[in-house]
């Protein structure tokens, strides 16, 4: 599951929408922290409502199955913070910074690593600057795309010897330590949504034409005048569309 | 350490009840660097067995263990790929170009040092690990192929499927594999036992099958669609279609050989050689002693 930064929002949505998604356990876990920590239900009463919750919105739910995960959930949600973070600030020193480096790929990873840097030191006081993600997720998120799964690793190898980043001491830690976060000073540009942090950096710079998702708000490339959607609601919306042609005309 | 008893290497794995004696847990001295500490020692001799402790330490399974339990390999395997990418964040040049470089720097040097530190397997040249690394040295440039073009009609069956009974049976096997995902999640996530995560898939699979005989009773029908769903697309597992309807493609595989199998004997002149002994093939027809049963495909409910 992508980074959420507004968690509280987020399960309110899936509560609104009952959209369940591709992983089912992480939203259920979600909406444990919600109802513990926001709304101050109970161990019992949590997991009624996430047992509610499935059986409305999950196909073919068998509530012997999921009896043992839900309980799980609704014993542990307390024990993670919900996370309520409006935005993640971006300052004009931090962008100066990523554009000393001329390569385009090299300032899309820097800026991603730059935002996680930046949530997790708004999580943990003591995090300063980290990044504690995978590697092959950091450049999924930045687009950022290499002929050879080796060279992911020489353009971190390169970023290092330009002072942009640090590593760790310890061989099988692959952690990275991002030089210039800056926390204090005024944000130029805001960052609402962790899921294309390589198309908000281009569309911040003006480089290429992105819309949002009139469905998830998702920012997307725009291949021509009439896209409106991202692929996974267009499919969504199309699948309903077929649905509706044939119960009319079939009388399915 | 390989001369320690081998059942006495690492952490204990095993309680021993032998004739209703329970063993006592190894004492953590034995294979815990931490209950060593030096520091914890409060007189000069205390802390001089902890050192020796220390030297002897029992902390590691030798290298040769890891073609015996397979979490270790995984470990093993993991340790080296992140220090061979860690190796090229740093140097830009790979762990077995660092190992075999000549002139290396003090960085270098400090990387190679703690890579040997931190290995979680015992790299001491005892004689199984000397023959487990000769052994591996032989075999390390071949690799296997896995063979992408097999031709699985071979094990299907005379029948015709309609595309609608196909779709049916790909939906549910569909919600078989979104519960299967979603289980192991879970199993993952609570550390569940691998023999009740063997019943639990188990259960999943009868499940399946009985649904799909619901929707299918004839099974030659059934074979040739789980064979399109499973071979057809080469990231879907194979064993499942051999789970579901193995019988039946054994079946299938005899009918299109004439029910003539071949095995190896043991014979003195014959010309296949292997650990020591001489073996020759047979063929055999076994046609009289396999059930044949026949079933209707014309049937017009398919």
């Amino acid at each position: 599951m992508p980074i959420i930064l507004n968690e509280v929002k987020q399960a309110q949505h899936i509560i609104a929408k009952g959209k369940i998604g591709n992983k089912p356990t992480s939203t259920l876990f979600l909406l444990g922290k919600y109802y513990r920590q926001k709304e101050n239900f109970n161990r019992e009463v949590t997991f009624l409502k996430l047992n509610d919750f499935m059986q409305q919105h999950y196909k073919n739910y068998n509530s012997a199955l999921w009896e043992d995960i839900i309980e799980n959930i609704s014993k542990k949600a307390d024990k993670y913070s919900l996370r309520e973070i409006e935005f993640i600030g971006i300052t004009q020193n931090e962008m100066d910074k990523i554009s000393e480096t001329e390569n385009l790929k090299y300032q899309q990873l820097l800026f991603t690593m730059l935002c996680y840097a930046k949530l997790y030191n708004l999580i943990s006081e003591n995090n300063n600057g980290w990044v504690n993600t995978s590697i092959p997720e950091l450049f999924k998120i930045a687009r950022v795309s290499t002929r050879y799964k080796k060279d992911k690793f020489l353009y971190l190898n390169d970023l290092e010897k330009a002072g942009f980043l640090s590593f760790s001491n310890k061989n099988n830690n692959l952690n990275i330590q991002i030089t210039f976060v800056d926390m204090i000073g005024t944000p130029v540009f805001h960052i609402c949504d962790f899921r294309e942090l390589g198309y908000e950096y281009l569309n911040y710079i003006g480089n290429g034409k992105f819309i949002r998702c009139s469905e998830c708000k998702q920012l997307v490339k725009k291949t021509n005048n009439k896209c409106l959607y991202c692929n996974t609601c267009a499919k969504e919306i199309k699948n309903n569309q077929n649905k509706k042609y044939y119960q009319k005309h079939l009388g399915k | 350490m390989c001369s320690t008893p081998l059942i006495n290497i690492g952490k204990p794995r095993v309680k021993r009840k032998t004739k209703g004696i329970e063993a006592k847990d190894m004492p953590d001295r034995w294979y815990n660097w931490i209950s060593n500490k030096i520091s914890k020692g409060k007189t000069s001799s205390e802390k001089k067995e902890n050192w020796l402790n220390r030297k002897l330490l029992a902390d590691k399974k030798p290298y040769f263990m890891q073609y015996i339990y397979p979490a270790e390999k995984a470990k093993m395997n993991d340790y080296i790929k992140k220090n061979n990418e860690k190796c090229i964040m740093k140097f830009r040049i790979t762990l077995d170009e660092l190992l075999n470089k000549k002139n290396k720097t003090e960085d270098e040097k400090n990387f190679i040092y703690y890579y040997y530190q931190g290995i979680p397997l015992g790299i001491a040249p005892c004689t199984i690990n000397k023959i487990c690394w000769k052994i591996e040295n032989i075999f390390k440039d071949r690799k296997y192929h896995t063979s992408d073009n097999f031709d699985y009609s071979i094990l299907k069956s005379n029948a015709a499927y309609s595309p609608r009974l196909y779709t049916q049976i790909k939906k549910i096997y569909d919600t078989y594999r979104h519960d299967l995902s979603n289980y192991m999640q879970y199993a993952k996530s609570e550390r569940i036992k691998s023999e009740e995560r063997q019943i639990q898939k188990f259960i999943f699979k009868e499940k399946f099958k009985r649904q799909c005989l619901e929707h299918c009773p004839n099974e030659d029908i059934l074979c040739n669609i789980v064979l399109d769903l499973c071979y057809s697309k080469s990231n879907c597992s194979k064993q499942f279609a051999w789970d579901i309807c193995g019988d039946v493609f054994i079946q299938n595989l005899l009918k299109r050989n004439n029910y003539l199998i071949s095995y190896p004997t043991l014979d003195e002149n014959g010309d296949i050689e292997y650990s020591g002994l001489r073996f020759r093939m047979n063929t055999t027809n076994i046609k009289d002693m396999v059930e044949i049963e026949t079933e209707d495909t014309q049937c017009p409910l398919y």
